[in-house]
């Protein structure tokens, strides 16, 4: 793989970008504290999550500043804004909304152990947040926002042409009959499957909306990220039998007002998420290597509760062979496997830009490493405590200081500590934190040897890379990647218009050729309702 | 005081995932290690058990979560992982639950309202489901 030339930098910080950067940090500090405290210190008897969270931090502040320059030598964050949008990758709300927090926490943790201060490496700082910031703004273009918080916790990203087809092609679920029962056993046992092969972190799940349907119901998008063999080493031969590495529910509720679908995928609903509000139902696969959304087993109901079937079957021996495997892990093993699903979490920005490489994505920066001796549980959660609830002492502002969420009698500061203005008078501050380029060190995980499962079959590390070069989906191609519904909304009856609906419309089971001109009363003339 | 009364002690209080038409009574086993775990994979998960779950993840008793009847959670939040899980599967499940003893039966009352977001940035608007010891 070709590397970006390092060079030593004579960037400096312009008063603009200063500003920029610290509205950043307070943005990013206010919500993902809320999102924290509104959990607390995630435990688990299985994984040493405190201790592999701060590794982690530690592990993505060293090395994703490069790995972003890397990915920025060949597109740019637009680009990959734009392609995450029209699929299902990695790139959620979730793990877009962590591209900035995890370098943050990272940074935050060096200062707090006195390894860093906040004026160091600011190159890397502001590479970090513009990165994310224009990844974002591209990814959630139709909102016009970075954070679910700014919608007052609500993503709507997906264009009409994608709603249509999801709310065409569902199928109709009442309480009881066979379809529901498959579908609510497969989201169970997906969910749980992917908090284990995701080492107790919920990077693998994904809600997005929601997604209104007429004046009471809605529709909530439910995804699950990296299921089969492919990125995660740890899946080789476990999953072999698990067809697709993403898939896609959109679910309509009935009468149900989703009041919550917060940064992290949460959602709280009135009333309450309950199965037998299911109204319909729909499944597809997605990635960085298909042209939108493809479904999956839709071609009938009976074959949708078959595949259904063996989907969940499939996810059930995935994850009792995972379990017993990891179960026999030692703990170091358990800490490097967390830290890495937590730096590799926006991996797939590497892969829409054909710069992925297994190794650097998973071993562990060399500085990260060698924190581990003092990563004990004790010290792990109660470190991490007082980070995320703005406690440690670099992060007390001065005693005039409230914040946004925190109570009246607790003197409080802000989660990552801003850049000081006085860099600005004589800019002697460090640039990188790798001035020379970085290069991946440690890991004491099994090395990679399966293939990556993708919508185009299970392909071995060099085919991925090429299929990755290659691929320029259409929606990505002018005039389409700037066809939004904006444009729609004056256009529909233009042969560009149609042309854009039919691409999306191609594999619809209802919308195949129909074009743009359909409103939600036309789609349910075609359902025949 | 009744008979049934005198029978029921209330002897801790948690925040409920979600709400359900009637409480759970069921024998109380307590998980904390994987050998326990793979104990029930081996052998099965009795009918009527609700487990005293240590740790508020996901993982640790994955591969039987969804037979038991009931969970109970000292620590974490509704919207830990344990608590998506006890959702998606529909078992019972209480978050942050404070417990004076650990009985060898139980009542849940896990009909109480469910804790809300909004509840944990203005703590008046909290409501508590108690654990009851059956004798």
């Amino acid at each position: 793989m070709s590397k970006p030339q390092h060079t030593k930098s004579d960037w400096t910080l312009s008063y603009e970008d200063f500003l920029e950067t610290n509205y950043h940090l307070k943005k990013h500090s206010e919500i993902f504290y809320w999102l924290c405290t509104t959990r607390t210190t995630q435990e688990s008897k299985l994984f040493p999550v405190p201790p592999y969270m701060l590794l982690s931090y530690v592990d993505s502040y060293y090395k994703w500043p490069e790995l972003i320059r890397e990915v920025k030598s060949e597109t740019s964050p637009e680009y990959i804004g734009d392609r995450a949008r029209e699929v299902s990758t990695k790139l959620t709300t979730l793990s877009s909304g962590l591209m900035t927090d995890f370098y943050l926490c990272g940074r935050q943790t060096l200062i707090e152990l006195g390894l860093l201060r906040p004026d160091d490496n600011l190159e890397d700082l502001h590479e970090v947040c513009d990165f994310a910031k224009r990844f974002n703004l591209a990814y959630r273009r139709q909102t016009a926002t970075i954070k679910n918080k700014e919608m007052d916790d609500k993503s709507n990203f997906l264009p009409e042409r994608t709603l249509q087809v999801f709310d065409a092609d569902m199928y109709e679920v009442e309480p009881g009959d066979e379809l529901l029962d498959a579908a609510s056993r497969f989201m169970s046992t997906a969910t749980q499957y992917a908090f284990l092969a995701h080492c107790e972190c919920r990077i693998g799940l994904e809600n997005h909306g929601p997604y209104r349907l007429g004046e009471s119901d809605q529709m909530l998008v439910r995804e699950w990220h990296d299921l089969a063999e492919g990125d995660f080493p740890w899946l080789d031969e476990v999953a072999a039998d698990v067809p697709h590495n993403n898939l896609v529910m959109p679910v309509k509720m009935r009468d149900t007002d989703f009041n919550v679908v917060d940064d992290w995928g949460t959602f709280e609903a009135t009333p309450n998420w309950n199965s037998e509000n299911i109204g319909g139902l729909g499944l597809y696969t997605s990635d960085f290597l298909s042209d939108g959304y493809e479904p999956v087993g839709m071609g009938s109901r009976e074959e949708f509760v078959e595949t259904l079937e063996q989907l969940d079957e499939a996810l059930q021996n995935a994850r009792d062979q995972l379990w017993l495997r990891i179960a026999d892990w030692t703990r170091e093993q358990m800490l490097e496997a967390g830290a890495l699903v937590y730096s590799s979490s926006i991996k797939d920005i590497a892969h829409i830009a054909g710069t992925y490489d297994q190794e650097e994505w998973f071993s562990l920066d060399e500085r990260a490493h060698q924190l581990k001796p003092i990563l004990n549980d004790e010290f792990g959660r109660d470190f991490l405590t007082a980070l995320l609830s703005n406690q440690a002492w670099n992060q007390l502002e001065n005693e005039y200081f409230m914040s946004r969420y925190e109570p009246q009698e607790k003197h409080n500061g802000s989660l990552y500590s801003p850049v000081p203005a006085a860099v600005l008078n004589d800019h002697e501050y460090t640039r990188r934190a790798n001035p020379d380029g970085w290069e991946p060190s440690v890991s004491n995980l099994p090395d990679k040897t399966g293939p990556y499962t993708t919508t185009r079959g299970k392909l071995d590390g060099d085919e991925l890379e090429e299929a990755s070069k290659e691929h320029d989906p259409w929606f990505q191609q002018e005039p389409w990647v700037n066809y939004d519904d904006r444009w729609v909304k004056y256009n529909y009856e233009s042969e560009e218009a149609d042309e854009l609906y039919k691409k999306t419309q191609e594999g619809s089971r209802f919308l195949e050729g129909q074009g743009a001109s359909l409103t939600r009363s036309d789609i349910k003339d075609l359902r025949g309702e | 005081m009744t008979q049934t009364e005198t029978q029921k002690e209330k002897i801790g209080e948690g925040d409920n995932v979600f709400s359900t038409d009637e409480n759970i009574e069921g024998d109380l086993v307590r998980i904390s290690t994987t050998g326990e775990v793979a104990e029930y994979m081996r052998n099965g998960v009795p009918d009527g058990l609700i487990a005293l779950i240590d740790d508020s993840g996901g993982t640790l008793v994955a591969p039987i979560f969804d037979e038991f009847t009931g969970i109970i959670c000292p620590s974490g939040t509704v919207r830990s992982h344990l608590g998506i899980i006890s959702k998606e599967n529909n078992v019972p499940c209480l978050m942050n639950a404070e417990l004076d003893e650990i009985p060898d039966r139980v009542e849940v009352e896990y009909t109480a309202d469910p804790r809300t977001t909004e509840s944990y940035e203005d703590e008046s608007k909290a409501v508590r489901a108690n654990i009851w010891k059956i004798e």
